[in-house]
């Protein structure tokens, strides 16, 4: 309970507050502490000081009157002539009477005789019976007094006034003592010193005879004197008889508690004490001590009051309004935080409040917006829902679609794959996989260009570059199927590959294996060649043969005779040039044959293609016209293929034309085209419309010039336009059947490249 | 045949179409040449061995047996100083680049494709080497 109690009071917010001002009341109680201690120490000090002056200004004060008492009687004493001088002497007190008023009566002792003077200031009787007892007796001075000086105990007149007899020896000429002078004292003025002399508030002054039987003299209270109080053993009176250390505390006579300090009177026995009674001493220190206690209370009181005044003010409203947060925090946005505390404390809740309303506003705000988007997510969860189910119908068709689509892809005999710019494969058909040898899983690993033979590698990688850039491309490759067969005879497979460019980077690949057609027509073209070559055998041993007939070697011939050896040499002849087509023709394909450029002479070589000519033309009766530039230049080309060009355009225009007709040949620069423009125009049968795209294929020959001549290979134009082609020229024609043809040719300037081959065309 | 009392030049040929062989021989023998005809590379040179005074060689390319035209000549060239330069005239009907310059790097004088030119002709040649 009670450390419930002792923990809502000291509260943290408390102690913070406390602390400071504890450590402030500490320091102050130190200092009031340090504060008694000192004063206390130098009111002791003090005391001590002033009592030990004041004893001795008071016992210096009364030892002057002593001494002094003691001067005049010592005049007095010098200047007695003799003893019995009677006037001298008694004129003598009077001037002593005069000069000091407190003596009241002096009185001449000769040592032998007597008293001799005896003069009193008033009168004599004034004293009682015992007067001088103890001093003299029977007018002689008893012993202890009769010689040097002396000062007597004090005694109290019948008056209860103090009195002490003073004697001063008096000496002869040789100084020996005949007599003494004695003086009676009056020490009312030693009385009044001390009765005048008061120490602080309650302390005193008192002097004491310290001889044999010590007394006091003086005291404040004349009761303790009358009686001749004996002071002997008491504290304050052995501290003179032992000249112990001036100042102490001890016991006086009235039994109080003292301080005290002593002096001695020099001139006497006598002492002089002040005391004070320590109950002076305490009750200041007492008062500091009551303000000290009275503080520390307060200090407390005003603990108590903070304390309370914290908790009521601060702990509790902070207490509720800390309730009233965790109110609200828990959920109760509703609760309002009461505090009335007409402060910043009330200004803090009503800030919690007016946040909670925000936040109870914006809650129900969000609730209502949560309502609200629920509902609109339901619906649009159905609308979805529905979109969905359209959406799947749609998906279901394009999947059947897509599926129907890729069953045609993969029935296709052609292998049909996707690959990308680095030649990985995306996907492939069937077909694909079987012309490469391996499995789907086992396609992802490899590329392209590992099914593509080394030497046709870069012919692929450049195919790849043509179809990126222009969208297409279409090459005949050597690929070589992988899987089981790698190694050994890898790479004797043919594929035309035809790509598409595909959006991104994607090439859609189509595969066709031309290994077949490849090698029908290697086998066609070997076949050409082989033939050719056997059949010149034989063509050379008739040529040889007629030509021996013909040159009379076997005889002279008869007219007949000589007329079928021609026929044979014509038509062998024939066969030989049929033969060296056939054999260019299949160099041609084969790609076997040889350019050769050199600086040549356009011009030069259609000139003399013409002159060639010049049998026929002149049997025909062909007007030949030519048009030939200036400006024609040499150009780098091979001379030997031009010669076929012009051969074949020039022997067909005069071939197929009848008889007194034109042939005209043009021969000029294009610059725009940087080109050598050929023309040669004839007006011949002409080519009839439906078989002219036929005319530069392999072996045709048009219908109308196989009814007139049977003489032709069919080959020539074939042969013309391939070399035309690898020349980087342009062949065309316009023909009308019975009106002539006209065959232009464009060659370009910067010539032909060199290629290498087997064979030169023939 | 002699012509003359003068011994007849000789010349050898080595063709193996024997139609051609017979009509290269014959023309020659009209043009006053004695000649000696083999039709393969072995026979030829074992001829050429025994007629060490042989003025001129015609050779065809493709010929009986394993060896060519081209093992003959390297036969012949690698023989002593006698044989090694015969005038040799290459007449044959393939006309491979390759080929013609091989035989010309071995030292063969002519090369000729047999078809495009006349026996005429091709003697006439011959008539200059000998």
């Amino acid at each position: 309970m009670l450390k419930e109690k002792l923990k809502k009071i000291f509260s943290k917010i408390g102690l913070k507050l406390l602390t400071p001002y504890l450590v402030f009341s500490f320091f102050v109680f130190l200092l009031i502490s340090v504060f008694v201690y000192y004063n206390y120490n130098s009111e002791m000090n003090f005391i001590e000081d002033s009592q030990q002056k004041m004893a001795e200004s008071v016992s210096s004060e009364i030892d002057f009157f002593i001494f002094s008492t003691i001067n005049d009687l010592q005049f007095v004493s010098k200047n007695i002539a003799c003893l019995d001088c009677y006037e001298n002497n008694s004129f003598l007190i009077n001037n002593l009477f005069d000069v000091n008023s407190d003596i009241y009566s002096v009185h001449i002792f000769d040592r032998q005789k007597g008293i001799t003077n005896d003069l009193h200031r008033y009168s004599k009787d004034d004293h009682s019976g015992d007067f001088g007892v103890g001093i003299f007796e029977d007018g002689k001075l008893l012993k202890g007094f009769d010689r040097g000086t002396f000062i007597s105990p004090v005694y109290v007149s019948v008056y209860d006034l103090p009195f002490i007899f003073i004697g001063v020896p008096i000496f002869d000429e040789v100084n020996i003592q005949i007599g003494t002078v004695v003086a009676e004292v009056d020490l009312t003025f030693i009385w009044d010193v001390i009765s005048r002399n008061k120490f602080k508030k309650t302390g005193y002054v008192y002097a004491v005879d310290v001889s044999q039987k010590p007394r006091l003299i003086a005291y404040k209270d004349i009761s303790f004197l009358k009686s001749g109080y004996d002071v002997s053993g008491f504290v304050g009176v052995n501290n003179i008889v032992n000249h112990n250390h001036s100042f102490s505390v001890y016991e006086s006579f009235d039994g109080k508690k003292v301080v005290g300090a002593w002096s001695s009177i020099n001139s006497t026995n006598w002492g002089l004490l002040v005391e004070l009674p320590v109950k002076e001493i305490f009750s200041d220190l007492f008062i500091l001590l009551v303000i000290s206690i009275i503080s520390i209370l307060l200090f407390v009181f005003f603990i108590i009051v903070i304390l309370v005044s914290i908790y009521r003010n601060l702990l509790t409203p902070l207490k509720g309004l800390t309730a009233g947060v965790n109110e609200i925090s828990l959920g109760n946005l509703k609760h309002v935080v009461e505090i009335k505390t007409d402060d910043e404390i009330e200004e803090l809740a009503e800030s919690f409040n007016a946040m909670t309303h925000d936040l109870r506003v914006s809650h129900n705000k969000l609730k209502d917006y949560s309502v609200n988007l629920e509902n609109k997510v339901r619906a649009r969860t159905l609308s979805l829902t529905e979109e969905k189910k359209k959406l799947k119908k749609i998906n279901n068709k394009l999947t059947e679609s897509e599926q129907k689509f890729r069953s045609y892809i993969d029935k296709a005999p052609d292998g049909i794959f996707v690959i990308n710019k680095n030649g990985a494969f995306i996907e492939a058909n069937n077909s694909s996989l079987l012309f490469i040898g391996c499995s789907e899983e086992d396609l992802k690993k490899i590329k392209f260009f590992d099914i593509i033979c080394d030497k046709d590698v870069p012919q692929i990688k450049k195919h790849l570059e043509t179809v990126l850039k222009l969208g297409q491309a279409e090459d005949d490759v050597l690929y070589k199927r992988r899987g089981d067969n790698v190694e050994g005879d890898s790479c004797g497979r043919y594929f035309n590959v035809s790509s598409v460019k595909l959006s991104g980077d994607l090439i859609l690949v189509f595969v066709k294996d031309i290994t077949k057609e490849k090698e029908v027509d290697k086998a066609k073209t070997e076949f050409v060649s082989l033939a050719s070559h056997q059949l010149r055998t034989p063509l050379s041993a008739i040529n040889w043969y007629s030509e021996m007939l013909l040159a009379g070697d076997g005889g002279k011939l008869t007219k007949d005779q000589r007329k079928f050896s021609e026929e044979i040499s014509a038509s062998n002849k024939r066969m030989v040039e049929l033969v060296n087509s056939l054999l260019n023709v299949s160099r041609l394909e084969m790609g076997t044959f040889i350019i050769d450029p050199e600086p040549t002479n356009v011009v030069e070589i259609m000139e003399s293609v013409i002159k060639e000519q010049i049998p026929m033309i002149v049997s025909k009766k062909i007007e030949v016209k030519k048009k030939i530039s200036s400006d024609i230049p040499i150009i780098n080309s091979d001379p030997k293929l031009l010669r076929i060009v012009f051969q074949n355009l020039v022997s067909n225009a005069v071939k197929y034309t009848s008889e007194n007709k034109s042939l005209y040949v043009e021969i000029s620069l294009d610059k725009k085209k940087k080109s050598i423009y050929i023309k040669v125009q004839d007006e011949g049968y002409g080519i009839q419309k439906n078989q002219q795209d036929r005319i530069f294929s392999k072996l045709f020959r048009a219908d109308n010039v196989k009814k007139k001549n049977t003489e032709g290979t069919g080959l020539g134009l074939y042969i013309v336009k391939a070399i035309v082609a690898h020349a980087g020229g342009n062949i065309w024609f316009e023909s009308e059947e019975n009106k002539g043809t006209i065959f232009h040719l464009m060659l370009p300037l910067k010539g032909m490249k060199a290629k290498k081959g087997d064979r030169s065309l023939s | 045949m002699k012509k003359s009392n003068d011994p007849l030049k000789k010349i050898l040929v080595v063709e193996d179409d024997r139609a051609l062989s017979e009509a290269i021989s014959m023309k020659l023998r009209n043009n006053g040449f004695e000649v000696l005809r083999s039709s393969r590379v072995s026979d030829a040179f074992l001829t050429l061995m025994k007629n060490k005074d042989v003025k001129f060689i015609w050779l065809d390319h493709y010929l009986l047996g394993e060896e060519s035209g081209f093992d003959f000549v390297v036969k012949v060239k690698e023989e002593g100083s006698e044989v090694r330069d015969i005038p040799i005239f290459v007449v044959s009907n393939t006309a491979s680049v390759d080929k013609i310059k091989s035989y010309i790097k071995l030292g063969v004088d002519k090369y000729y494709i047999k078809a495009e030119h006349s026996l005429e002709d091709l003697i006439e040649e011959m008539k200059n080497f000998v």
